[in-house]
């Protein structure tokens, strides 16, 4: 049972038919996301758990896609997991039989495939735990964290673009000024849009809606316990991209590979 | 616009030379527009310079022109003119004016995300151009998939990117949103068809006809966005 299981894990072909569903499903999805903002929009602020406990059970009809998704990206973790698996015990068997420099060619699609089970590892983490609150910024406004931490809002400030012409009353940058207390310690931070701060592993976002003439500023206190997974993840699975195509390129043009 | 259209008529008429000047002159002349965009409004915006609708045939005829360069001579390199000539008819008619700079898109992440995903978008749209050619049968070489597969690299670079740039400002790296949606679909599935070389059934003829469709997605969802952003707010133009 269980070596049928791995078989049916361990196919590319399953690998090939999953993405191509899941990206299918996220299709679908986007249209969904977009003609009922009401239900999707709050995925963003609250963990999944608590946004199916609000919105999920009422609209079963909408959410079937979005099931369906999580099980297929579920599915692919598993095949990705057991295929990397595979290939990683076949080619240390072998690695006395092509030197160091051609092992460490053949194993960079497998610690490819790791990166990308660490980005999808990192997603799930996303989802279902940290923590993110939005408050509309109010000089006064005190944001309660956690019991050791406050955020006190002190002050904010907008400036607009005087020259040229054309950007003239546009804003150009917002400001808020924050105290913080952890444990009875006070510290200042400031916040701009594009630059968040940091503080006792929660990161502040500061936020803005441009609705009429009325600039709306917001503060997003956030931890993510996905970030450092899913954004390391990538990187390396990019560079590592970046790295290996050209050598297969070249190895093609020597004749040396059949080629992709 | 009208060089690009002289270097389709001339090689329409098989005078390949002329043609080639023709489309190195539009191609000098496009990026001389293209970057006196960033000064539209009077200040240095460059993520102006790297809006879709105007950037995509700047990346087109780019990569054509590398092409002729660095590849082998080959009348097939001098087909995409037509699509050259499709996206910047379509810039011709999109409305000339900047969308307003506000404090989000003043960071480099913005323009470097939008420089990758064009380039990316360019690679897909002229791959599946070259596949079309493949699966008719003008052409025998397999350059289509060295281009959707680059286009994939430049892709994934975009995302990392965009990620950082999303995170600063909007404190997430994916956003239930129908952008970020989109451009989840189109990674999976090209990550899908860089396996297909895994799949024996999958000849050349198969994965140029999956680089097609994929291109379809591209072109649907980005226009789609273009269209929409036409009703923006737009500084001159």
């Amino acid at each position: 049972m269980f070596k049928r299981l791995w078989n049916f894990f361990a196919d590319v072909r399953l690998t090939f038919w999953l993405l191509l569903s899941i990206s299918a499903l996220l299709m679908v999805g986007s249209f969904y996301v977009k003609v009922y903002p009401h239900t999707f929009k709050p995925l963003n602020e609250l963990l999944f758990q608590d946004w199916y406990r609000l919105y999920g059970g009422s609209n079963p009809l909408k959410l079937w896609w979005l099931f369906i998704l999580l099980a297929l990206l579920f599915a692919l973790g598993m095949n990705t997991a057991v295929c990397t698996v595979t290939r990683l015990k076949s080619l240390w068997l072998s690695r006395k039989q092509m030197g160091l420099r051609k092992f460490g060619f053949k194993i960079t699609p497998s610690v490819i495939h790791i990166c990308f089970l660490v980005m999808l590892s990192g997603h799930f983490l996303s989802m279902v735990t940290g923590y993110t609150s939005l408050t509309a910024i109010v000089p006064g406004k005190k944001i309660f964290v956690s019991k050791e931490t406050t955020i006190e809002i002190l002050d904010k400030q907008c400036d607009y673009h005087t020259s040229p012409a054309s950007l003239r009353g546009l804003v150009s940058q917002c400001t808020v000024a924050l105290k913080s207390k952890t444990t009875g310690l006070h510290d200042y931070k400031q916040v701009s849009i594009l630059e968040p701060a940091f503080l006792q592993g929660y990161s502040l976002h500061l936020g803005m809606d441009k609705k009429s003439e009325i600039t709306r500023l917001k503060l997003t206190v956030k931890r993510d316990h996905g970030l450092k997974l899913i954004l390391p993840g990538f990187l390396i699975l990019t560079l590592l991209l970046l790295w290996y195509y050209p050598q297969i390129h070249r190895d093609m043009k020597n004749g040396k590979k059949e080629g992709l | 616009m009208g060089l690009y259209v002289g270097s389709l008529i001339f090689f329409l008429m098989n005078k390949k030379k002329i043609s080639e000047a023709f489309l190195v002159a539009g191609f000098v002349l496009y990026t001389l527009s293209q970057v006196s965009r960033g000064w539209f409004v009077g200040t240095v915006t460059p993520i102006a310079i790297v809006e879709g609708v105007f950037f995509l045939p700047w990346c087109l005829a780019s990569l054509l022109l590398s092409l002729k360069l660095f590849k082998k001579e080959g009348s097939f390199l001098d087909t995409p003119l037509i699509l050259l000539c499709f996206f910047a008819l379509i810039a011709l008619v999109y409305p000339k004016g900047v969308i307003p700079v506000s404090p989000y898109t003043n960071t480099i992440y913005s323009t470097l995300f939008f420089f990758f995903e064009i380039f990316a978008h360019a690679c897909f749209v002229l791959g599946a151009w070259f596949g079309f050619l493949y699966i008719r049968g003008k052409e025998k070489s397999t350059l289509f998939n060295s281009l959707v597969i680059w286009g994939f690299i430049l892709y994934s670079v975009a995302q990392v990117v965009g990620a950082i740039w999303c995170y600063l400002g909007w404190a997430t790296l994916f956003d239930w949103s129908e952008r970020h949606m989109q451009s989840a679909t189109i990674w999976c599935f090209y990550a899908a068809y860089l396996h297909l070389h895994l799949m024996p059934s999958w000849d050349m003829k198969r994965r140029a006809v999956f680089s097609l469709a994929g291109a379809c997605i591209v072109v649907i969802f980005s226009y789609s966005s273009h269209v929409i952003e036409m009703n923006m707010q737009r500084l001159g133009g």
